[in-house]
């Protein structure tokens, strides 16, 4: 099991830290900013320090979600690396040509690669 | 609709960046530039034209497609820079130059630390559609807009070129010595602490992914600090360690095994 030093995000809470903690003990365990939220009270800036955190570390794989209009669901999802979705591009849901990006919204997910102990 | 707009995630990262101790900052440069969806069509029209006139084989016509193609994907290259909120192009009788791209909210802000750009002021950046290297003059003449035209507002300039410019090293050679507009640019970056760089067709041909023109303008950067005589990697490359054979293994860093 990985360790994720708790020193790295100086403004998490202990309950925060308890609460994430839990999260990141299951291989293979999707985490976005909304379920740390939820599950561990963490502000979204607190949740992206984590999430990047142990993407810099190599414990998880780090992806955007794409999200069109035309659905309420994900349409796409691209590597953290490779940023954000450009356009114009074809919406493979509703097939059309995407030309403004503020037709686009995003969210971060994490799919841990091994069961993360929280130091 | 679930998620949250580009800028907006682009700033929490931000933000998570900076309260996460001993974050690497290039782990934000992917959500700092995306290449607009249209540069890879813009390349892939573009190198045939490249490899034409290199082989002597262009005709006017078609170099003058060519270097409007150039302007027109400095355009699209630079404004897939996160808060660009200003795009300006000029020519004029004076002094002439292609695109000013600038920006003022906090993402911009960030993109101009990353490039050491002082003041977070503006990027300024002209198309050379040329045979040969640029030289001496150019960089002179943009070091003097620089310096006298558009000292407040521009703390980099950027010159978008086939062939490199003259003195520079071309990959896979180190030059120790300093040699024609190399002299000059580093003259203009000691009197003006704002770095002029210089991408050729190859670094170009690498800025249709996330994140690398960022890269790519920072080692460029850097270089002229550094002065190791070797050309910046190209975007997708990793860093070479430069080190003496004998001070090698003592390193804990390792160079990049070549591919098999």
């Amino acid at each position: 099991m990985s360790v994720f030093s708790r020193a790295r995000i100086p403004s998490i809470t202990d309950r925060e830290w308890d609460l994430a903690a839990g999260l990141f003990r299951q291989k293979g365990a999707a985490i976005g900013p909304a379920r740390l939220r939820i599950e561990a009270g963490l502000k979204r800036e607190v949740a992206c320090s984590l999430l990047l955190g142990i993407f810099e570390e190599g414990q998880a794989d780090l992806s955007f979600l794409v999200y069109h209009d035309c659905s309420e669901h994900p349409v796409n999802e691209r590597k953290y690396i490779d940023g954000f979705q450009p356009v114009p591009w074809r919406c493979p849901e509703c097939e059309q040509l995407v030309t403004n990006e503020n037709e686009l919204r995003y969210e971060l997910r994490a799919i841990l690669r091994a069961p993360i102990e929280f130091g | 609709m679930s998620g949250i707009s580009k800028g907006d995630i682009a700033r929490t990262l931000l933000a998570g960046i900076l309260g996460l101790d001993g974050a690497k900052e290039a782990t934000l440069c992917p959500a700092l530039y995306t290449p607009d969806g249209r540069v890879g069509d813009y390349l892939a029209k573009m190198d045939p034209l490249v490899q034409l006139k290199r082989a002597g084989k262009l005709d006017s016509a078609q170099t003058q497609q060519l270097g409007y193609m150039l302007e027109e994907l400095a355009l699209l290259l630079f404004q897939g820079l996160e808060d660009v909120d200003v795009v300006k192009s000029y020519q004029s009788a004076g002094p002439q130059h292609d695109l000013l791209v600038s920006g003022s909210d906090s993402l911009w802000l960030c993109v101009c630390k990353l490039l050491r750009i002082e003041h977070f002021s503006g990027i300024l950046i002209e198309a050379k559609a040329w045979s040969e290297k640029i030289g001496d003059n150019e960089l002179q003449r943009l070091g003097s807009i620089l310096a006298h035209h558009l000292g407040q507002t521009v703390g980099l300039g950027v010159f978008l070129t086939l062939e490199g410019a003259s003195g520079f090293p071309a990959q896979g050679e180190q030059s120790l010595g300093l040699r024609h507009s190399r002299v000059t640019q580093l003259v203009i970056y000691h009197a003006l602490k704002k770095p002029i760089v210089v991408l050729d067709w190859e670094d170009i041909m690498g800025l249709n992914e996330a994140g690398a023109l960022i890269t790519v303008l920072r080692r460029k950067i850097d270089e002229i600090e550094h002065m190791t005589g070797l050309p910046p990697a190209l975007a997708g490359e990793p860093v070479e360690i430069l080190l003496p054979e004998r001070m090698r293994p003592l390193c804990s860093i390792k160079p990049p095994q070549p591919a098999p």
